[in-house]
């Protein structure tokens, strides 16, 4: 279900760009070989660096590694087959990587002449990791066992679901893109990161308060936690690959220039030094598709 | 404002590409739906010939029916069990004086020619003296008599049933052969009095407080869900009562038992010896041993205590609710589970509370304010200062 949304949106997202282009190719009606050419925009936005994009939206795409084991405090256990003792994280999901996707919305509200822009930023993203909860049930014997990280976990599912969110002040150097033509533009971000977490299971749990917090009958397995959000990247410029859409669509208004970008991402979503946080922030590669207007 | 409008372009884009693929979800739905359909409640009524003497309501039940996507008209072995009547409204139009109502039941023959009500290959079902406005019972198990011949037990039929097909006849002369407008052809009912034959490979896996059954489903069409059967463990086997039909005879009571583990579920062993449960055997009418059922894989025998082994077996049931036979018994045992959360406590950890939860911490706070002040004082800083440039512009050009 998830897999079919995701799916769907990235159709819907090719669908529209390629009807768009349609419809602009078919408005065009102009020969190539026609030296003549009335309508000249493609030549235009080649050379035009005075447009000047106002906004920045981003697709991102990333595996995820929760840093909930790093936190301090935490006592790890051997698992079999493993060689060192893990913490809770990978006792339960293990060690791999889980599937990120995110959007980020740039205000590019400063120009710095020759340098770039600077701006806030806001993104939002979606993480979910799925698997079998552990067996309580010390030498249960083999039998009913769901394959798990150690080989034999529950049927039950668990999982940690993570949004994080983050503001930010983005650094976009695009001078030498648009005055010298380089097409890579290089980044860095920085802000706050917020990550709203919540852990589920199939089983109707009920959960007590851990030392130190007031009393609750059912603790709610749910929380915020808030860190820093740092990002260094460059992004490709792409509109090389049409420059007759990128001039129309910056004539219409729409959008000024796509890119495709690479970042590493610091998330350190830690708590800002509280014990009582979940560690739901990553230090991860990021890659994505992003487009200014 | 571009960037508003993009936005909103894309937000419809997007808007139209979900219509259109939840718009194109449904009717496969739809089709799912009304292929359950034979005897569907939507007035069918007669058909064949130039139907204009009698006309033939769908009947109603003296017994709930079944939902609409259950085939409410048809006759499954609880309605034969419990003799349910079908009470059809009849109409006709002029009665001929002397004439007969009379309801045969042909199996696809054509109850019309006097030679198959003759020969036999047409049942009467009902007759009486023909009326303007009658009413036809039906008893669900005198049909089901005739079509069996061994009461509500089908030992010979498949799970799929029997199309019902019903003349209603108006005859003034037995020996004479009718004209297609004396009657009509009624087909909007079903006998089915066999369930599905059930799954295989059949595996108990550990869940707290209940257990997940998986398994292989039935490869029969007439599967609609599947009901799993618990009972404790252990005790003396029952007698296998040959599971009627489909079932085939049984295994003998769940005697092998050499597969169980004793200490979690099972791999799919040759079965667990308990009291009830026999594979091949129909399921127990108590409903105390129903754990569970699901229209889809797997299912789960919820309701069980932990850290005490159960013998478990599953059913296939169709549309009608029939159950079929049961599976091979396997033996499983549910046990506490701990989810994430539950090992990141007993780790130690101290996160949660909701996400309120940031009134604990003042540095959060603190971090919050600071970036959120940051923005805005940029935003501000920016706004007067191109303010303070428009009025200096302003000003220059009032004084030229």
């Amino acid at each position: 279900m998830r897999f079919g949304a995701v799916a769907c949106f990235l159709s819907s997202a090719f669908v529209i760009a390629a009807s768009q282009g349609e419809a602009r190719a078919q408005s065009s009606g102009i020969p190539d070989t026609n030296w003549r050419q009335r309508d000249r925009t493609e030549h235009v936005a080649r050379i035009d660096d005075s447009y000047r994009p106002h906004f920045a939206l981003e697709v991102r795409f990333a595996p995820y590694y929760p840093q909930v084991d790093d936190a301090p405090g935490l006592a790890k256990r051997a698992v079999p087959g493993g060689s060192a003792p893990v913490g809770p994280f990978e006792q339960v999901f293990g060690s791999g990587p889980q599937f990120y996707f995110g959007l980020e919305f740039d205000w590019q509200a400063l120009r710095i002449p020759w340098v770039g822009s600077v701006g806030p930023g806001f993104g939002i993203g979606y993480t979910n990791r799925t698997a079998q909860a552990l067996i309580n049930a010390p030498g249960h014997g083999t039998g009913g066992c769901h394959r798990g990280v150690d080989g034999c976990h529950s049927a039950e599912d668990t999982s940690l679901m993570i949004v994080p969110m983050q503001w930010l002040v983005v650094f976009r150097f695009d001078g030498p893109m648009r005055k010298l033509r380089v097409p890579v533009v290089p980044y860095v971000k920085a802000g706050v990161g917020m990550g709203l977490w919540e852990a589920s299971s199939d089983a109707d749990k009920s959960y007590s308060s851990p030392p130190g917090r007031p009393a609750e009958v059912g603790f709610a397995s749910s929380g915020v936690t808030w860190g820093y959000h740092l990002a260094i990247g460059g992004m490709l410029l792409l509109n090389w690959l049409d420059p007759g859409s990128v001039a129309r669509a910056r004539a219409g208004g729409d959008a000024a220039n796509f890119y495709l970008f690479g970042e590493w991402m610091d998330a350190g979503l830690r708590g800002l030094g509280s014990q009582n946080q979940l560690w739901v922030g990553t230090s991860t590669g990021v890659v994505g598709l992003a487009v200014d207007m | 404002v571009r960037g508003l409008r993009f936005l909103s372009r894309l937000g419809a884009g997007l808007l139209g590409v979900w219509l259109a693929c939840t718009a194109g979800a449904q009717p496969a739905a739809a089709q799912t739906t009304s292929s359950t359909g034979t005897g569907s409640t939507t007035t069918t009524g007669c058909e064949g010939g130039t139907n204009t003497l009698v006309s033939v309501e769908d009947p109603t039940r003296n017994i709930d029916p079944r939902p609409a996507d259950n085939c409410p008209l048809c006759i499954s072995a609880r309605d034969c069990e419990d003799d349910a009547v079908l009470r059809f409204a009849v109409t006709i139009s002029s009665p001929p004086s002397g004439s007969t109502l009379e309801v045969w039941l042909g199996d696809g023959d054509d109850c019309f020619l006097a030679e198959n009500r003759d020969d036999g290959l047409c049942a009467q079902v009902w007759s009486e003296d023909a009326r303007t406005s009658q009413s036809v019972e039906l008893s669900a198990r005198a049909l089901a008599n005739i079509v069996t011949g061994d009461d509500c037990n089908d030992t010979g039929g498949d799970s799929t049933g029997y199309e019902l097909n019903l003349h209603f006849l108006v005859v003034t002369d037995d020996s004479a052969p009718l004209d297609p407008a004396d009657g009509c052809n009624y087909s909007g009912t079903r006998l089915d009095l066999l369930g599905p034959p059930p799954p295989t490979d059949v595996v108990a896996l550990i869940q707290e407080g209940s257990l997940q059954l998986n398994f292989t489903p039935s490869s029969d069409s007439d599967v609609a869900g599947y009901d799993v059967y618990c009972t404790e463990a252990g005790g003396t086997p029952p007698a296998n009562t040959g599971g009627g039909g489909v079932g085939g005879g049984g295994v003998g009571g769940g005697a092998g038992g050499s597969g169980a583990d004793t200490a979690g579920g099972t791999g799919g062993g040759s079965g667990c010896p308990n009291s009830v449960l026999v594979e091949g055997d129909y399921p127990p009418t108590a409903d105390s041993y129903l754990k569970g059922h699901s229209t889809s894989f797997p299912v789960v025998a919820a309701g069980l205590q932990n850290e005490v082994q159960y013998a478990c077996a599953i059913a296939a049931t169709d549309d009608l609710e029939n159950p079929g036979t049961l599976s091979e018994v396997v033996c499983g045992t549910a046990f506490p589970t701990d989810d994430f959360f539950t090992v990141y406590q007993r780790a130690g950890g101290l996160a949660g509370g909701g996400i309120c939860s940031i009134g604990a911490d003042p540095k959060a706070y603190a971090a919050v304010t600071g970036g959120l002040g940051f923005t805005l004082l940029a935003f501000f800083a920016r706004r007067r200062r191109r303010s303070t440039k428009r009025n200096h512009i302003g000003g220059g050009r009032a004084g030229e």
